[in-house]
């Protein structure tokens, strides 16, 4: 049985391998990405658009840079809230950036603040945020990092298929696109046993992302 | 050609804005995709970029490895048989329209279980009357279905709208291939501006590779760029005065490395080629660079000039040898 779930490891591990581009291509990436990243989102006219019957709810993400060389080299603070009310927080995270020459991808590591509460409105006052340290801090595990490649005219990136495993027994299933004036994410996660969808960040999105747009 | 510009515009304007079609995948987002998609895909496209990237830019000598240069024609044509919209695809490899490397029909429908633009490959039986048909679509449109072979469910292509572009390919483990001990990985991304492939296939048994289209590329994309196409006029006056330049001839040519052969009147085989600089560039930046070879050296050109991104005009004048050339509306 455990044969068969390295096999079947290694074949995921086959199939999402892939896609990479050379080492100074992923550098100028990774400014771009560096540079596209910050700004303030919302998926207002997704919203609008969807009427009163859909599945999205109101998003707003915040990605502001920081300086916090004890993290990394390059981190984004990101605070998002749900239906405008800063209080309603869904995401507070920190984002650490490295080239993976061996992926071929840029790798985004998950950095998790303790009391992410506490931060609330920190985009707005990042010494809040550069005052934190690791101890303050959860650091997400390497199998939840997210690999970004260049696809088209924007970033996708993509956890690892079976990897980012929860508790319960599912993985999380994460796709995040980053455009010059947009950040679309679809979360959920997928049962180990057959891959069913067991979770939706936004129940009945489907396959459907939060498209949010820049503000200007 | 205006009309092939008027709906770029519209894609871009659409693609710009939040009211683009949803991923949402009602049937009237699904709809819409489909309208865009039509709008979007047919052009010619070229890779050429992507081959002065990989050898090192500038007036590096080229490398085929690992993508080799592939163009790729969309056009849409008129074959109810195969549904309301089909598109004829020509493909050629190393520059050469003879060296074909895929044609097929395309026919693109709303699937709304999948919520997706389902795409059905046929491929016509005889592909060999069919080269440089693109120019010609009356050849297309005459084959009924007993003409072509339609490729099986499993090797269907599904494309969903993300993050303002359709992306997609076949599922995975499902179209087989060497009596069912393989299945291919076929990808694909269209946006307004490009369309980017990969193809590979895996054996079920191990994982191994056994094919793919880039050796070596770690499951790379073909980066094609739509092209524009340019009408040039070509003056020359033999004695290198440029105050007495006459007409000699006009040319055509795409801007993803389109190339025109000039007959020169000293009896030189003369080439004019352009092609959009990205290498150094901020990668959003786009212009067009032109060059003029000989023949016999298409390493190094006799010279070579840029113009701003976007140009839709540009010129270079050497006294003997004069183009002047503008985007074919």
């Amino acid at each position: 049985m455990r044969r068969r779930g390295a096999l079947a490891l290694g074949l995921l591990a086959a199939l999402w391998a892939g896609g990479g581009a050379a080492a100074a291509d992923l550098h100028a990436q990774l400014a771009e990405l560096l540079r596209w990243l910050p700004g303030t989102y919302d998926n207002a006219a997704q919203v609008a658009r969807q009427g009163g019957g859909g599945p999205f709810y109101p998003v707003r993400t915040i990605v502001r840079p920081v300086t916090m060389p004890g993290i990394a080299a390059h981190v984004l603070y990101l605070e998002e809230y749900r239906d405008n009310d800063p209080a309603k927080l869904t995401r507070v995270r920190l984002y650490t950036f490295a080239i993976d020459a061996a992926a071929g991808a840029i790798r985004l590591h998950l950095v998790n603040p303790l009391r992410p509460e506490a931060l609330i409105g920190a985009h707005a006052d990042l010494a809040r945020v550069e005052a934190l340290t690791l101890a303050d801090m959860r650091v997400d595990r390497p199998v939840c990092d997210v690999l970004i490649r260049k696809d088209g005219a924007v970033y996708r990136g993509t956890m690892t298929p079976r990897t980012c495993n929860r508790p319960d027994g599912t993985w999380v299933d994460y796709t995040l696109i980053v455009g010059p004036d947009r950040h679309w994410v679809r979360n959920r996660a997928r049962s180990a046993s057959d891959d069913a969808v067991a979770w939706e960040f936004v129940p009945g999105a489907g396959e459907g992302f939060i498209e949010q747009f820049k503000l200007p | 050609m205006a009309k092939i510009f008027a709906a770029l515009l519209a894609a871009l304007a659409a693609a710009s804005m939040p009211a683009a079609p949803a991923a949402a995948h009602t049937k009237a987002d699904l709809d819409a995709q489909l309208k865009l998609l039509m709008q979007w895909w047919p052009g010619r496209y070229d890779n050429n970029e992507q081959i002065v990237r990989q050898s090192g830019g500038g007036l590096s000598a080229q490398t085929a490895k690992p993508f080799y240069r592939l163009h790729t024609v969309f056009k849409r044509v008129n074959m109810p048989e195969l549904g309301d919209n089909v598109l004829y695809v020509e493909e050629w490899q190393n520059n050469d329209p003879a060296d074909i490397a895929r044609i097929r029909l395309y026919s693109l429908s709303v699937d709304e279980a999948e919520g997706a633009i389902l795409v059905k490959f046929s491929t016509p039986l005889d592909t060999k009357s069919l080269v440089g048909a693109h120019a010609d679509l009356s050849k297309v449109e005459k084959l009924t279905k007993k003409d072509i072979r339609t490729f099986r469910d499993p090797c269907n292509v599904y494309l969903r709208w993300e993050g303002g572009q359709f992306r997609g390919g076949m599922k995975e483990r499902s179209c087989n291939a060497n009596d069912d001990k393989e299945w291919f990985q076929y990808q694909i991304i269209v946006g307004p501006r490009y369309y980017w492939s990969r193809d590979r296939r895996f054996t079920y048994a191990d994982n191994k590779v056994t094919y793919e289209m880039a050796p070596g590329s770690n499951y790379g994309w073909f980066e094609q760029t739509k092209t524009r196409m340019m009408a040039c006029e070509v003056l020359a006056d033999p004695a290198g005065d440029m105050t007495k330049t006459k007409k000699l001839t006009d040319i055509e040519l795409h801007d993803q490395g389109g190339e025109a052969a000039i007959a020169w009147p000293d009896g030189r085989d003369l080439r004019f080629v352009i092609h959009t600089r990205a290498f150094t560039s901020p990668p959003e930046r786009e212009f067009p660079l032109f060059r003029i070879h000989d023949a016999r050296n298409m390493a190094v050109p006799i010279a070579y000039a840029y113009a701003v991104d976007d140009a839709e005009r540009y010129g270079l004048n050497l006294g003997w040898f004069y183009v002047r050339c503008q985007v074919k509306k």
